[in-house]
C-alpha cells in the first residue's frame, strides 16, 4: 500500500482544496453548499459507525445518540437561552455519557441479540422524545437559532450564512476525521480489527477487548450527539422522526456501500446517501430502492464496499461461503 | 369485569399472532443462522395479497387466505434460493442483507399500492357473539381459532414427521445433521418457505382487524423479536407462551398508557439479553 502514497496524497490535496473553496465560486444561494454541508455530516455519522462496525458489533441505534444530542443542544439554546456553543458541547458529551453507560452493559454481547439490544435503545429513545411534553412531542423543537461567535469589541462571526455554516462543519468534519484516521492507520486500528476476527484469540493475547470495543462506541456516540446538535441549528427544527431506524439504517447503509473494513469507505457511503437522491429527484419514490437494491448489490459483489476497489487493490476477492 | 374480559380476548387475538411472527422467525433463525428483518414486510405483503385479491381478483375471503399462502410461499422459496442462501450462517451479513430487502419491499409496495390505509372487509364484520353476557367479535374469534390450528398443524410438523425431524436435527448441528444425508438446501429451502407462509398467514388474518398500509410491517416484527427472546431462541412452546404474554402486556400497557405503551416490550426485551438471554424456555 505503501508504494503508491504520494498518488494518495495528491488525490486527498485536491479534495481539500475542492472543499474549501468551490463555496466561495458557487455562492450562498447555492444548493450545492447545502448538499455538501448534509454531506459532511453523514460521513461523520458513518465514520462514527465504521469505527464500532470494524469490531464486529452491529448497532441499529446510532441514530438515537444523534437525537440525544440534538435534542440537549436545542433545549439548552431555545428553551433557556443559552450560547450555541455550551450547548453544543454539552449535547456531545451527555450523549458520550449515555454511550459509556450503555456500552458498559452491553458492549459484551455481540452479533444479532446486540443488533436487537441496541436497536430496543433506539426505539425507547425515539418513544421517550415523540411522548413525553417536555420534548415537544411529534412537533419536535422549532426555531432553533444558528451559532454565532464573538469576542466583545474585536469582532463577530455569525454563522446564520450557508456558507458560514458549511465553514464551522468543515472545520469540525475535519476534526473528526483527523481522529478516525488516526485510529484507523495506527496499530489501535489493527487490535479493533483483530476484535471482530478473533476476540477470543486477542482476548488470551492480552488485549482488553472491552476497553476499547467501549472507547470506539463513545467516540462514535460524541460525534453523533455533536452532529446532531449541528444539524438541528442547521435545519432549525428537529422532530422525533429525525431519528428513528430509518436513520441508524442510512448509517448502515454508508458502511455497507463505502466498506467498513477501508479508510475511504464512509466518504464514498456518505457520497451515495446524499447524491443519489439528488440523482434521481425526478423519480423521488424509487430512491429508497435504489437504497436497498445497492444494499443487497454490495453484499453479494462488493463485500468490501466502493473503498476497498480504491484501496485493497487486487486483494478483493469474493469470500465463498463454505460448503456444508 | 367487562373491562377484563375484553382486554383478554384482544390480548388472545393479538399474542397469537404474534406467536405466529415469532414461530416464523425463530425457524428460520434456528435453520438459517439469519435474523430475518425483512420478516414485517414478509407479513405486509401477506396483507396486501389479500387485499388485491379481494379487491381485483374478487376471490372471496377464503379463497384470497388461500393465494396468500401461494404467493408468500412462491416468494420466500426464490427469496432463499435468490439471496438468503448464499449468507446461510453468516449473522451479521444475513442481518445487513435483510434489512436492504426490508426497504426494497417496503417501498416496491409503497409505488404498487401508495402509502395511505387501506381496509379489507371480511365475512365477519360486525358480527359478534355473547360469552358469559361479554360482546365478542366473531373476527377476532376466527383469527384466534385459525392461529390455534396452524400452531397445532406446525407443532405436528416439526415434531412427528421427518421433514420436521430433519429441521430439528439441522437446528442443533448443521455439519452432523449433512453427515445423516440430511438435504441440507432442500431443509433450508423449507423452513424459509414456511417461516414467509407463517408471517404472510398472520398480515392477511389481522388485515380485516386492522388497517393496511406498505409501513404497518415494522412492529410485528419486532414483537416478534420480543417474543422470541422472552421465549428462549428456538423453543417452539417458548414462542407460544412468549406470544400470548407479551400479547397480555401489550394490550393492558396500550390500554393505560397509550403509544408509550409499545416501550414495555422493548424494556423486555433489553432485560432479558441482558440477565437471561436464554428466555424462559430456551436452553443454551
Amino acid at each position: 500500500m505503501n508504494n503508491n502514497n504520494t498518488g494518495k496524497k495528491i488525490i486527498f490535496a485536491i479534495l481539500m482544496i475542492a472543499l474549501v473553496f468551490f463555496p466561495l465560486i458557487v455562492g450562498d444561494d447555492s444548493f450545492l453548499v447545502y448538499i455538501s454541508t448534509l454531506f459532511l455530516f453523514y460521513f461523520v455519522l458513518g465514520a462514527g459507525l465504521n469505527l464500532i462496525m470494524v469490531t464486529g458489533q452491529l448497532s441499529l441505534g446510532h441514530a438515537a445518540f444523534m437525537g440525544v444530542g440534538a435534542y440537549a443542544c436545542a433545549l439548552l439554546t431555545v428553551k433557556l437561552q443559552w450560547a450555541f456553543w455550551p450547548s453544543w458541547i454539552i449535547g456531545g458529551a451527555l450523549a458520550g455519557i449515555i454511550a459509556w453507560v450503555l456500552g458498559r452493559i452491553t458492549l459484551r454481547i455481540k452479533g444479532t441479540y446486540f443488533a436487537i439490544l441496541t436497536f430496543s435503545f433506539g426505539e425507547i429513545v425515539r418513544l421517550i422524545f415523540a411522548n413525553v411534553p417536555f420534548f415537544g412531542g411529534m412537533n419536535g423543537i422549532l426555531n432553533i437559532p444558528a451559532p454565532s461567535f464573538s469576542i466583545p469589541g474585536l469582532f463577530h462571526i455569525s454563522f446564520e450564512g450557508k456558507i458560514a455554516f458549511y465553514y464551522l462543519v468543515l472545520v469540525f468534519s475535519l476534526l473528526c476525521f483527523i481522529i478516525y484516521f488516526r485510529i484507523k492507520y495506527s496499530p489501535l486500528g489493527q487490535v479493533l480489527k483483530s476484535i471482530s476476527e478473533a476476540d477470543f484469540l486477542s482476548k488470551s493475547c492480552g488485549i482488553d477487548i472491552m476497553k476499547y470495543k467501549l472507547f470506539v462506541f463513545v467516540i462514535a456516540s460524541i460525534w453523533a450527539g455533536m452532529v446532531g446538535g449541528l444539524m438541528g441549528s442547521f435545519i432549525t427544527f428537529i422532530s422525533p422522526d429525525s431519528f428513528t431506524v430509518v436513520e441508524s439504517i442510512n448509517l448502515i447503509l454508508i458502511n455497507v456501500i463505502g466498506g467498513v473494513a477501508t479508510i475511504s469507505g464512509p466518504v464514498f457511503g456518505a457520497l451515495f446517501l446524499i447524491g443519489i437522491p439528488e440523482l434521481i429527484r425526478g423519480a423521488k419514490e424509487y430512491q429508497m430502492i435504489v437504497f436497498g437494491v445497492a444494499i443487497v448489490l454490495a453484499l453479494f459483489f462488493l463485500p468490501n464496499g466502493v473503498g476497498g476497489l480504491f484501496e485493497l487493490g487486487k486483494k478483493v476477492k469474493v469470500k465463498k461461503k463454505p460448503e456444508h | 369485569m367487562e373491562l377484563i374480559s375484553q382486554l383478554s380476548v384482544n390480548a388472545l387475538t393479538l399474542g397469537l399472532s404474534y406467536v405466529l411472527m415469532a414461530l416464523g422467525l425463530t425457524v428460520i433463525f434456528s435453520i438459517m443462522g439469519i435474523v430475518n428483518f425483512a420478516h414485517g414486510e414478509i407479513y405486509m405483503l401477506g396483507a396486501f395479497v389479500l387485499y388485491a385479491a379481494i379487491t381485483v381478483l374478487h376471490l372471496n375471503f377464503f379463497l384470497g387466505l388461500l393465494a396468500v399462502v401461494i404467493v408468500v410461499g412462491i416468494l420466500g422459496i426464490v427469496l432463499e434460493r435468490f439471496m438468503f442462501r448464499r449468507f446461510s450462517g453468516q449473522h451479521l451479513n444475513g442481518l445487513v442483507l435483510s434489512l436492504g430487502l426490508s426497504i426494497l419491499l417496503q417501498n416496491i409496495a409503497l409505488i404498487i399500492w401508495g402509502g395511505e390505509a387501506l381496509s379489507v372487509s371480511s365475512p365477519f364484520r360486525g358480527h359478534q357473539f355473547f360469552l358469559f353476557g361479554v360482546p365478542v367479535s366473531v373476527e377476532r374469534m376466527f383469527v384466534t381459532g385459525v392461529s390455534i390450528i396452524i400452531l397445532f398443524l406446525v407443532y405436528f410438523f416439526i415434531t412427528r414427521t421427518k421433514q420436521g425431524h430433519a429441521m430439528q436435527a439441522m437446528s442443533q448441528d448443521v455439519e452432523a445433521a449433512a453427515l445423516q444425508g440430511i438435504s441440507i438446501k432442500h431443509i433450508g429451502s423449507l423452513s424459509f418457505t414456511l417461516g414467509c407462509v407463517l408471517a404472510g398467514v398472520a398480515g392477511a388474518l389481522l388485515a380485516p382487524i386492522f388497517y393496511v398500509s406498505p409501513f404497518i410491517g415494522g412492529m410485528p416484527v419486532f414483537k416478534a423479536f420480543v417474543v422470541i427472546v422472552l421465549g428462549g431462541l428456538g423453543s417452539v412452546f417458548g414462542a407460544f407462551v412468549g406470544g400470548i404474554l407479551l400479547g397480555v402486556i401489550d394490550s393492558v400497557s396500550l390500554y393505560y398508557l397509550g403509544t408509550m405503551g409499545d416501550m414495555a416490550g422493548f424494556l423486555i426485551l433489553i432485560l432479558f439479553i441482558l440477565f437471561k438471554p436464554t428466555g424462559l424456555f430456551g436452553y443454551e
